[in-house]
């Protein structure tokens, strides 16, 4: 291979020796994370047996210092170059408009296993940004990515960029931005809803984010499925009578107080009402139960067991109604 | 953990060099020359500087031998190399750095990015100044490299460098022994390792301040001058140096040690370590500590 000379007619779609320092590194490339250790480990690897794999560029004349993009093959242009390799054999392909880089630029790097998920939903964002699409069946078509991975990257693309940066960096969790867009900012709990019940909350939906990301972040909460609690305690919140006050007073006390937990406020504002309704749901549904059951079974001690069980729980439950009237 | 650390560490490097006074182009992935198989993180080319960055501890030691390469190509090349502090603390990563013979940068993670903690010339001054204690296989290990520097060395003031790390090292791995300073110079003196001893009761115990003195001749003797000169200083510390080790790589005149304790009028005690003792202290079933204080039984009462 000869070291090469560019005019676009004679070097696309060829594999070529090119100079490191004419290539640049693609903007668009939406990987963020370069493991240090995994480069070292190419930059070793080649020094042993040499470049097996091409990179992809493209040629873009009008760069005159360097005229070649990466398409794909980051980790062995870095490898190469901290071997001080000369030059690394390139396919040079045609200039790709925007939306077919950042959609070929997304399945490239799909296909590597060491994706972080929030640079999935960069280059997702990316996509979306390229092609205006925002529907989730297209971008589903032309991702791969399933329905409810594009929901959730959606909903952390919803937070402030900063936000991401901390997932980005380990600082905060992916599925805690998914959880607490979930159950907490996506119920609006501080507008009124479509169907004229009022805020639960006088917080904006930005100020509730910040109030539950400091409490992750200065360790007052860990737990991140504690969050769908407080989706509970909202919808208790929006309800009617003292159980809604209760659950509203909670949840007040929690969005304003830093060190104030999602445990207490389940337990004082939603975990009686929502035992209330399980024992409801528990209550209506056995007379239709031990109907069915009855109807089924036709061994006569099999009918008497289920008498029994029967008059023994209706003088539990009476005994138990005798006590909390009194 | 930051994400692509590279970059960020190359804008802090730079940085900080170029604070500190480095003179000429601080070159980011800078190229040393065409035939080195190695382009350095940064290459400053007028001090022909060549810094190695980790953002975390390397796994592997192909970057070393990547360096070793670069070096047998252009043996005058300066190596740096630049890590969090924490990396320093794993001995294969240590030892390689000091057969680089790098210089240091000890960097700090913060939210997003790096700083400097602290810069050192080299490994023996990282571990003087840190104070850190090895195992002892692990000190038998750096101080045979620290010997072999001394002995490989060529030029006289590579010489007298290389020995008094060496002896530096040694004497910062006795128990209660801290080392001051390295090759330190006054108007009128020239003092090769200074050493705090911290050290209560014991034979050691008796001089708050130790001295030392290396000579790297192999192919002449230390003779009565350089010992009337080493006693000098001693006794010109205010009276608190009270011990002192005269090294060397070759031998002393015959019968030194012997006439020395033999006219010793005052309280001193010189410690004479010729080439043939000086890598037994460390590589005997004894302590390092345990081998200087029987050198310093042995000078004050005769073996």
């Amino acid at each position: 291979m000869q070291a090469t000379k560019h005019s676009d007619a004679e070097t696309v779609g060829k594999l070529q020796e090119i100079p490191l320092d004419l290539i640049t590194r693609n903007e668009d490339n939406p990987r963020l994370t370069f493991e240090e250790r995994a480069i070292e480990r190419l930059a070793a690897s080649i020094e042993e047996i040499g470049l097996l794999v091409p990179i992809t560029v493209y040629h873009n004349p009008r760069n005159t210092k360097t005229p070649y993009t990466l398409l794909d093959g980051e980790r062995r242009f870095r490898a190469a170059k901290r071997i001080n390799k000369p030059t690394i054999p390139a396919l040079v392909v045609p200039r790709p408009s925007r939306k077919d880089n950042a959609v070929r630029m997304f399945n490239i790097h799909m296909l590597r296993e060491d994706w972080e998920e929030i640079e999935t939903a960069w280059a997702l964002e990316q996509i979306m940004e390229e092609t205006n699409i925002t529907n989730e069946r297209e971008l589903h078509d032309l991702t791969g990515l399933s329905v409810d991975r594009i929901r959730n990257m959606k909903r952390v693309l919803e937070f402030p960029r900063s936000t991401q940066e901390k997932v980005a960096r380990g600082e905060a969790k992916y599925q805690m931005l998914v959880e607490l867009d979930k159950n907490i900012l996506s119920r609006e709990p501080g507008k009124t809803t479509k169907k004229g019940k009022k805020p639960v909350v006088e917080l904006s939906t930005s100020q509730l984010r910040d109030v539950f990301l400091k409490k992750y972040e200065e360790g007052v909460e860990s737990d991140i499925v504690d969050l769908r609690r407080v989706g509970t305690l909202i919808d208790t919140a929006r309800g009617a009578g003292k159980i809604a006050k209760r659950a509203q007073a909670a949840l007040t006390n929690l969005v304003t107080k830093p060190q104030a937990t999602i445990e207490e406020a389940y337990e004082i504002g939603a975990a009686s009402s929502v035992e209330l309704s399980k024992v409801l749901r528990d209550l209506n549904g056995l007379p239709g139960r031990v109907e069915d059951l009855l109807a089924t079974i036709t061994e006569q001690d099999e009918r008497e067991q289920v008498a029994h069980a029967l008059t023994a729980t209706i003088k539990r439950l009476q005994k138990a109604l005798d006590r909390s009237s009194k | 953990m930051i994400a692509d650390a590279i970059p960020v560490l190359q804008a802090v490097v730079a940085d900080h060099l170029q604070a500190n006074g480095v003179s000429g182009k601080v070159e980011l992935d800078g190229v040393i020359s065409v035939a080195t198989p190695w382009r350095p993180h940064i290459f400053v080319a007028d001090t022909n500087t060549a810094w190695q960055l980790h953002s975390v501890p390397p796994d592997s030691s192909s970057w070393e031998k990547r360096i070793e390469r670069a070096l047998a190509i252009n043996p005058k090349l300066k190596i740096g190399v630049a890590a969090p502090a924490d990396a320093f603390r794993d001995v294969e990563f240590l030892m390689a750095c000091y057969r680089l013979r790098a210089q240091l940068l000890l960097l700090k993670e913060r939210k997003g990015g790096f700083s400097i903690e602290s810069a050192y010339g080299s490994v023996p001054d990282l571990v003087c100044e840190r104070r850190t204690r090895f195992d002892i296989g692990t000190a038998q290990a750096i101080l045979d490299l620290a010997r072999e520097h001394a002995l490989a060395a060529k030029t006289n003031l590579e010489k007298g460098v290389t020995l008094e790390l060496l002896i530096a090292l040694m004497l910062s791995q006795v128990d209660n022994f801290e080392v001051a300073d390295i090759g330190i110079a006054n108007r009128t003196q020239q003092m090769d390792v200074l050493v705090h001893n911290r050290s209560v009761g014991g034979i050691l115990s008796n001089s708050s301040i130790v001295l030392a003195e290396a000579k790297n001749w192999r192919n002449k003797k230390v003779t009565p001058t350089e010992h009337a000169l080493f006693l000098r200083k001693l006794t010109s510390r205010n009276r608190r140096a009270k011990l002192g080790f005269l090294v060397t790589t070759g031998s002393f005149t015959a019968g030194l040690a012997l006439e020395a304790r033999r006219d010793s009028t005052n309280d001193v005690i010189v410690v004479f370590i010729d080439g043939k003792t000086l890598p037994k202290i460390w590589c005997g079933p004894q302590t390092i500590t345990q081998r200087i204080e029987r050198l310093v039984i042995e000078a004050s009462v005769g073996s």
